[in-house]
């Protein structure tokens, strides 16, 4: 029984706490998290800045190892990163030596794809992003919006099990993002991914997500795990969303100030 | 044609003529250098201690078509070519070295960069004690006059890749060798190689020194000089000077420019 729950389980976080050490002390960056990912969902993980979600993302990319619990992905505890577990940063971090074409192909290489193929693959996964004819632009030649693309075909091109998103579009204008939230729906549902996407942004995370884990900062903790069933394409303007947010929103910024806590 | 008026004339100004950009950037230099050269002829006495330039331009002339002065440049070149490589090879993999590994950065640095800061001049006399007032004292000046630079650059170049990129290789399943050769030393190549022309400029002036002080017979541009002046032959002097110039100039527009405007136009950083 356990072992096809294991199965189904891509990720599994268990009693999770990462704390650092500074010149102000030390700081706990997350606390006593439980996070189980299935295979194919799309989990947003939302919270304000100190709670902990880039952290989280990269003790799920395996940048950095838990203080106290465990993290697993695939069965098998993670011990460092991996192409299975594919990110895309806030900030592109594509080659800028390298075309977009040879940023795709990058890691096809490493994983020994031959010439041939590797060229086929890194196109045709250029023109799933919309970035068909842009092949050989330098990464300095291509817009905000289009080098997250590029990032977005160069992990995906992998077909890793899991995409790690670290508010990938944190950075783009409003018009770039909308653009780029439909395309990765519909990337998402044309390549079964499963997706765990940090963000700050609670609509996004509603818009995108099939569940959203809502975290509270200092210390980084789960406060809630809330099931987003409205129905798929989605847009940020549709009223469903809109209140469902406001509702999240409300009830996050609301407890913090009811506690008496100070937000910051 | 009717004269422009006042207001056409404070409006849009084209150039009449249409220069392409490379004469349109060399032009000011190659101008001041006529101006210079005019005005130094009209004041150098002849056979005075500056010659004026006609007589430096004959004892150029002279020196290639029927002096040593066409196979002592080749033969500073030569020895630069052969120092400069050593250091190349030596200083950048030191460099890989110190920017991996902590202990030999802490241990080794702080001499490189005190090696830095003190003239190559000061270890002629070192060289040629050891190894007597010859051509591979000259090239051992040359070489350690260019491995700090080369190998401090490299290691800066190498720590300064922005740690992202390489947590990106590393999720990408980038193995260890893979690691350096395609992701560290592309990424710090417009470092490593504004390391290599610091080098290189402190090699040259590393070597001509060495050839003029060491008194090695016939080693290159610094020995001519040396006998130019010791034979009084102030013209000669100074063609060799012009010489030395030219090299220096050459190698840094034709080699080290060239290289760093592809790196850094494909790089966006230029």
């Amino acid at each position: 029984m356990t072992a096809v729950l294991e199965r189904e389980r891509v990720l599994h976080v268990h009693g999770v706490s990462r704390r650092y050490g500074g010149r102000r002390g030390l700081t706990v960056a997350l606390t006593d998290i439980d996070l189980d990912v299935r295979q194919g969902e799309f989990v947003c993980v939302v919270g304000p800045s100190g709670s902990g979600k880039s952290t989280l993302l990269d003790l799920l990319a395996g940048h950095q190892a838990p203080d106290d619990g465990h993290v697993w992905a695939h069965g098998e505890r993670v011990t460092g990163p991996d192409p299975r577990r594919m990110v895309v940063f806030q900030e592109h971090a594509l080659f800028p030596w390298l075309t977009a074409r040879q940023n795709v192909e990058f890691g096809l290489r490493e994983a020994g794809m031959g010439r041939r193929e590797r060229r086929a693959v890194a196109e045709e996964w250029l023109g799933r992003v919309r970035l068909a004819g842009f092949e050989d632009a330098h990464v300095h030649e291509l817009s905000g919006g289009m080098r997250q693309r590029v990032s977005i075909a160069r992990a995906l091109a992998l077909e890793p099990d899991v995409l790690l998103m670290d508010e990938p579009f944190a950075a783009l204008d409003a018009q770039t993002r909308d653009v780029l939230h439909a395309e990765l729906q519909a990337l998402w549902q044309s390549t079964a991914t499963t997706v765990v996407f940090i963000t700050h942004n609670v609509r996004e995370a509603v818009l995108l997500g099939d569940r959203v884990v809502l975290l509270s900062p200092h210390p980084g903790r789960v406060r809630r795990t809330v099931d987003v069933t409205l129905p798929r394409p989605r847009h940020m303007e549709d009223d469903g969303l809109v209140q469902f947010a406001a509702g999240l929103l409300h009830e996050l910024t609301d407890t913090e100030t009811g506690d008496g806590r100070a937000v910051g | 044609m009717v004269a422009p008026s006042a207001e056409a004339r404070s409006g849009l100004r084209r150039p009449a003529i249409a220069w392409p950009t490379s004469v349109a950037r060399s032009a000011p230099a190659a101008l001041l250098g006529l101006a210079i050269a005019i005005l130094w002829q009209a004041l150098a006495p002849s056979g005075g201690a500056v010659p004026p330039p006609s007589e430096v331009g004959r004892a150029l002339w002279h020196g290639f078509a029927d002096g040593d002065l066409g196979a002592l440049t080749a033969r500073s070149v030569g020895a630069m070519a052969l120092a400069f490589s050593v250091s190349v090879v030596v200083g950048v993999s030191g460099g890989l070295l110190l920017a991996t590994r902590t202990l030999a950065d802490r241990a080794v640095s702080p001499y490189l960069v005190g090696l830095q800061s003190l003239p190559s001049i000061v270890w002629i006399p070192v060289a040629v004690l050891v190894l007597g007032a010859s051509e591979s004292a000259v090239l051992l000046v040359t070489v350690v006059g260019a491995l700090p630079s080369i190998a401090i650059g490299t290691r800066d170049a190498v720590q300064g890749v922005p740690p992202l990129i390489l947590r990106a290789a590393r999720t990408l399943g980038t193995g260890r060798r893979s690691m350096l050769l395609r992701v560290i030393v592309p990424a710090a190549l417009p470092g490593i190689v504004s390391g290599l022309e610091h080098g290189w400029a402190f090699a040259f002036r590393a070597l001509i020194s060495g050839e003029l002080i060491t008194g090695a017979k016939d080693t290159g541009l610094g020995a001519f000089i040396d006998v130019a002046r010791k034979t009084g032959h102030s013209d000669r002097l100074f063609a060799g000077v012009v010489v030395i110039l030219l090299v220096g100039v050459v190698v840094d527009r034709l080699l080290f420019a060239r290289v760093q405007r592809r790196l850094r136009l494909s790089r966006g950083l230029a």
